[in-house]
């Protein structure tokens, strides 16, 4: 975004635009560039070879001339041998000829004086001027003294003018010396002529470092003296001679030849770079090309932009003209780009969505009960729209409304208030209470609740506002009605506490009778306890009297036996009897010791409340044996399953026995009633380490499932008529579940049976046992 | 702000500074090409000399160099190419015809002119921008005409060139005055050169026409041996004299110009430490001797670029040139007048042996 700023904001089609020129031009450039970076270095190699073969022709071109006019000299001077003198003159004429090769020549005796001179024809009259004069100081003439044969000198004076000339010089066998002066600019204009149009710039440069001929245009001539230059110390010294050179500026590629007859040199330098011709075409078409393409791209991309961009242009009108509200039902437009295509199909349906969701909304904003608003928050709180029950309940249309405020509708009662409300409504959501002013003229008390909504296009506020009169004063009853209730249930409450007053002390009644109940139930076991053992100790006393009542008998005969004289017989019938007696006597009494001893125990342990430890099946015998005068000539059995040893109890025996027993005497009364045989089991196990378990069980007529739940209240009785008070099971419950700690539960089916489970834990809760004191003491 | 202002402090201060130009201009494709070569070289030697000691106010000298060929036909092209080339400073020319023909445009455009060489009286004297550091032809004739005189000849054939006829005929014309008011004749006064192809058979038997005793070839070096040479050839034992002298006179003239008497403006015998220098670096530079007028090009090179080493500001080169004097020549102090012309010594030489020797 920030980077779009810093562009500013393009159109597409600019984009577009700009994206087919960046892309064209860079890649021109990028092949432009690749085509400058080869193509320059090879142009330069080539130019530099090119450089080189010039110069190399030039000088041969050179010596080719001079070779020519040194086989000329030659002739002439063979010839002016085998010629007499005075037609030396007329010979070198000839030679000389039109004076373009060989401007003049002149034969010079050994001594050095002029003997023959050959002109031209114009310069013919100069001849007496040479004739005879004394060349023994001229440079030729010296040089080739020393030696037979030619010499050529590029910077040779003529005799003729004083002008610098090239010469040459040939000496005979015979110390002649033929002299030839060869016009410089003829020599230069032919080289020159060679070079033909080429573009090279080539210096012709003495051993002196003068530039004595500049080609190609070149003005050079007499300007500069290189003789100091690298270029020309490498050139004299015959070493590789440097190949650039810097002047005036610029930097030339450089290639040198040597003529060796003139001691000329042929320097031919080219520019680098830009300056090179080639270089610079080379360039020239890259950047005509990049122009030529830019121009192309300028006319064509926008063009191009434009068209692909119209279908979008089209779109965005489209969806401006939806936006303000145009019709829905045009088509939306459609193009060659299938993108384009698949935004106008998801403008098109996205359209319609919106479209639909604002009548929803509508419909919502109209359906709602409550009457709602819309302001606008940044133009003073103007209604934007209002739905119909706010219509209904403030009296007025929405055309009066909307666009309007509420202070130029007149809605505001009390007008100052609605500055302090909307001094609130910043803080995003408010609530108040207003009495406003419907269009009939009628006021209504209303609560306003409003919400600020900000939005992109700007702020909203939501507002709701609700008559709250007739609430109001549903409230007010409904406040009344309630304090009149309390004062209601104060009353009730009194009365309640009255009543339960009179409950607890009823209760308290009941429990103190349920309790002398309890106690006459235990005598009434305790009665028949005492019955049962004088029963029982009946019979062994009975048999113990009636055994010394038969050994007093036995006695009784032996006396009046014996009266007649003792016989053995006699003595032998008496100790049988006495032993007989004795053994019977000697039975019945143990049995009965027995049965006290047995009885003894029973009682102590029902009258104590004396905890300790125990093998569960003593007590279990010792309460069967304690029952069984109350089985005498009845048909019933006990049979008991308990371990001997092994379960081992810590606990209170008195009240274990007191359980057992009233559900055996249970079993009898009321499982047994009426039947003529009955079988009541005990047995026992070991649950738990800590738990044991043990289980009476009938076989007698069960309990009815409508009382088994009932079973161990107190004064639930079906024998009532028979003599049961309704307490045994009760006081068999309280006894394991309140004395014990354990659990007595009961599964009884009519007609089957039923059985008692106790679970008893080895170890005992301590607890104090209060209910059998009393009883005992006073039994 | 400040950093732009520091780099153009810097850029200021430690950029190259411009050169300063300095034009030649000279006759480099004509007859006497060799003499304003050699002035080239001159110019080119101290130039590249001041450059090597950090220019003048660290500033290089550069060289633009002006041909105007075969004469004053095209001295005025040239001398506007340099104009154009806006140089500080122009050295030359080496002709007094072409001294003579571009002093008005020089003036116009206010170039300061050093002229090594031109010596034609009608340079002299003037309130102008051209600078001479020779003598004047009339200095010259006078004693040249002396010094003949001395020598005992009292009638004198002319040879006088007319192709520099601001210099060759001015010295001619003094010359005649001189001699003459020493007291001697002038028997013949051939001119030539006219015409291309001038015959000096006919040009030396016109001078002997009038049986001088002595011969004097008011012309260059070249002409002055051809003339020698037809001397010999038509008579014996005549002395002869000319008024400059360069290697080609002896080339040339080979015995014919054995015992000549040459005025010359530079001293050839000079042992000087400051010649001796100058002249050790001009061969090594250009692999030859230099002649009067590398000497002299030289000179002005050092009275231009000391003048503009003590110049003040504002004040412009040919005041001060004028002001800052004198100057350290090669082989003498350099003084000039408030004209800006230059008196220097006569020096002469006679040739023996195919060698100048002083006289």
């Amino acid at each position: 975004m920030q980077q779009a700023r810093a562009w500013g904001v393009w159109s597409l089609r600019s984009h577009l635009s700009a994206l087919l020129m960046a892309t064209m031009l860079l890649t021109l450039a990028a092949v432009g560039g690749a085509v400058l970076a080869y193509g320059i270095p090879r142009i330069e190699r080539d130019s530099q070879v090119a450089l080189r073969f010039e110069v190399r022709e030039m000088a041969e071109r050179m010596e080719l001339l001079l070779r020519a006019r040194q086989t000329r000299l030659e002739l002439l001077e063979s010839l002016s041998q085998d010629m007499p003198p005075h037609q030396h003159n007329s010979l070198l004429d000839k030679g000389v000829r039109n004076g373009n090769t060989l401007r003049v020549a002149y034969r010079v005796s050994e001594l050095g004086r002029v003997e023959a001179v050959g002109l031209p024809d114009e310069l013919r009259v100069r001849r007496p001027d040479l004739l005879g004069s004394d060349l023994s100081a001229n440079h030729l003439f010296r040089a080739v003294a020393v030696k037979t044969g030619i010499v050529w000198s590029g910077k040779y004076r003529s005799v003729l003018t004083g002008d610098l000339t090239a010469g040459v010089a040939y000496r005979d066998g015979d110390g002649h010396v033929v002299i030839a002066e060869v016009p410089l600019s003829d020599l230069l204009s032919t080289v020159e002529l060679a070079a033909g149009g080429r573009s090279s710039s080539i210096w012709v440069v003495d051993r002196s470092g003068e530039i004595i001929a500049h080609t190609g245009h070149g003005d050079d001539v007499g300007k500069l003296n290189i003789r100091n230059w690298p270029l020309m110390q490498d050139l004299l010294r015959d070493s590789e001679a440097v190949q650039r050179l810097h002047l005036q500026g610029r930097d030339f590629r450089v290639a040198a030849a040597h003529s060796g007859a003139l001691d000329w040199y042929f320097i031919a330098k080219a520019p680098v770079g830009l300056a090179n011709p080639e270089v610079l075409h080379l360039i020239l078409y890259v950047v005509t090309a990049f122009a030529g393409c830019a121009v192309i791209g300028l006319l064509l991309a926008p063009f191009w932009a434009s068209r692909m961009v119209r279908p979008l242009q089209q779109i965005v009108a489209r969806a401006a003209q939806t936006t303000a509200g145009g019709q829905l039902d045009l088509s939306w437009p459609r193009g060659a780009v299938a993108e384009f295509n698949r935004l106008s199909s998801d403008l098109e349906r996205t359209a319609m969505a919106l479209h639909e969701r604002e009548q929803k909304f509508l419909a919502i904003f109209n359906a709602s009960p409550v009457p709602m608003t819309v302001q606008d928050a940044d133009r003073g709180h103007s209604f934007l729209d209002v739905n119909q029950v706010w219509c209904r309940e403030m009296g007025l249309d929405r055309g009066q409304v909307v666009g309007r405020t509420a202070l130029e509708l007149g809605l505001w009662n009390a007008p100052e208030e609605r500055a302090g409300m909307l001094k609130r409504l910043p803080g995003r959501q408010m609530l108040h209470e207003a009495w406003l002013k419907r269009g009939d003229g009628s006021l209504m008390l209303a609560q306003l609740f409003g919400q600020l909504v900000s939005l992109p296009s700007g702020n909203l506020a939501i507002g709701v506002c609700v008559d709250i009169g007739l609430r109001r004063r549903i409230e007010d009853e409904l406040r009344d009605l309630n304090q009149q209730l309390e004062a209601r249930v104060q009353r009730r409450t009194a009365a309640l506490a009255a009543s339960h007053d009179a409950l607890s002390q009823t209760v308290e009644q009941l429990r103190t009778t349920q309790g002398e109940l309890v106690r006459s139930e235990k005598m009434a076991a305790l009665g028949h306890l005492v019955a049962g053992v004088a029963h029982e100790l009946n019979t062994p006393l009975g048999n113990g009297v009636m055994a010394v009542g038969a050994l007093a008998d036995a006695m009784q005969r032996f006396k009046v036996d014996t009266a007649g004289g003792l016989k053995r017989t006699d003595l032998l019938q008496l100790v049988d009897s006495v032993a007989q007696g004795v053994d019977i006597a000697e039975r019945n009494l143990r049995r009965a010791a027995d049965l006290v001893q047995s009885f003894k125990q029973v009682a102590v342990d029902q009258t104590s409340s004396q905890r300790r430890r125990f093998e569960l099946s003593e007590i279990v015998h010792e309460m069967v044996v304690s029952l069984r005068p109350s089985f005498h000539r009845r048909p019933y059995r006990i049979e008991i399953d308990v371990p001997e040893t092994g379960l081992l109890l810590d606990s209170y025996p008195g009240a274990l026995s007191q359980a057992i027993g009233n559900l055996i005497q249970n079993a009898v009364l009321h499982g047994f009633d009426g039947r003529d045989h009955g079988t009541v089991r005990i047995d026992a196990e070991r649950a738990t380490d800590d738990e044991v378990v043990l289980r009476v069980t009938d076989d007698g007529k069960g309990v009815p499932a409508e009382l088994l739940g009932r079973i161990f209240e107190p004064f639930m009785t079906t024998g009532t008529a028979r003599g049961g008070t309704g307490l045994g099971l009760h006081i068999s419950y309280n006894a394991v579940v309140n004395v014990l700690g354990g659990s007595l539960t009961v599964q009884s089916v009519q007609g089957e049976g039923s059985c008692f489970e106790l679970r008893l834990p080895v170890h005992a809760p301590r607890m104090q046992l209060e209910p059998l004191q009393p009883v005992l003491a006073r039994a | 702000m400040a950093f732009l202002l520091a780099a153009g402090c810097c850029l200021a201060g430690c950029g190259p500074k411009p050169p300063i130009r300095i034009g030649f201009l000279g006759g480099l494709s004509d007859r006497t090409s060799v003499f304003s070569e050699d002035g080239r070289n001159g110019v080119i030697l101290a130039i590249e000399q001041r450059n090597q000691a950090a220019g003048v106010a660290g500033r290089q000298l550069e060289l633009i160099v002006q041909d105007y060929g075969e004469g004053p036909e095209q001295a005025a092209a040239a001398v506007q190419a340099l104009i154009d080339a806006r140089v500080d400073t122009v050295i030359g020319p080496y002709s007094s015809d072409v001294a003579v023909q571009i002093l008005p445009q020089i003036d116009k455009a206010q170039v300061l002119v050093l002229s090594p060489v031109v010596s034609a009286v009608a340079l002299a004297h003037k309130d102008d921008y051209l600078i001479r550091l020779n003598r004047t032809t009339r200095d010259n004739a006078r004693d040249l005409a002396g010094r003949l005189y001395e020598r005992g000849q009292r009638r004198l054939a002319l040879a006088t060139d007319v192709r520099n006829a601001s210099f060759y005929l001015s010295w001619r014309d003094d010359f005649r005055l001189a001699f003459a008011e020493l007291g001697g004749a002038v028997v013949a006064d051939v001119e030539f050169g006219r015409q291309p192809g001038t015959l000096f058979e006919e040009v030396v038997r016109t001078m002997l026409a009038g049986r001088p005793d002595g011969l004097v070839a008011i012309t260059v070096s070249a002409d002055a041996a051809l003339i020698a040479q037809q001397a010999v050839k038509q008579t014996t034992g005549i002395p002869m004299a000319t008024v400059s002298a360069s290697e080609a006179l002896i080339e040339l003239g080979g015995q014919a110009v054995e015992g000549m008497v040459v005025a010359q403006a530079n001293n050839r015998a000079d042992t000087s430490p400051g010649y001796q220098a100058f002249l050790r670096a001009y061969v090594a530079r250009f692999g030859r001797e230099p002649g009067y007028s590398a000497i002299f090009s030289y000179d002005a090179v050092t009275v231009a670029t000391q003048a503009m080493a003590r110049s003040t500001p504002g004040e412009s080169l040919r005041d001060a040139v004028l002001r800052h004097q004198p100057y350290q020549g090669v082989q003498e102090p350099i003084r000039f007048d408030r004209f800006g012309d230059s008196s220097r010594a006569a020096y002469f030489s006679i040739v023996r042996n195919g060698q100048f020797e002083p006289l």
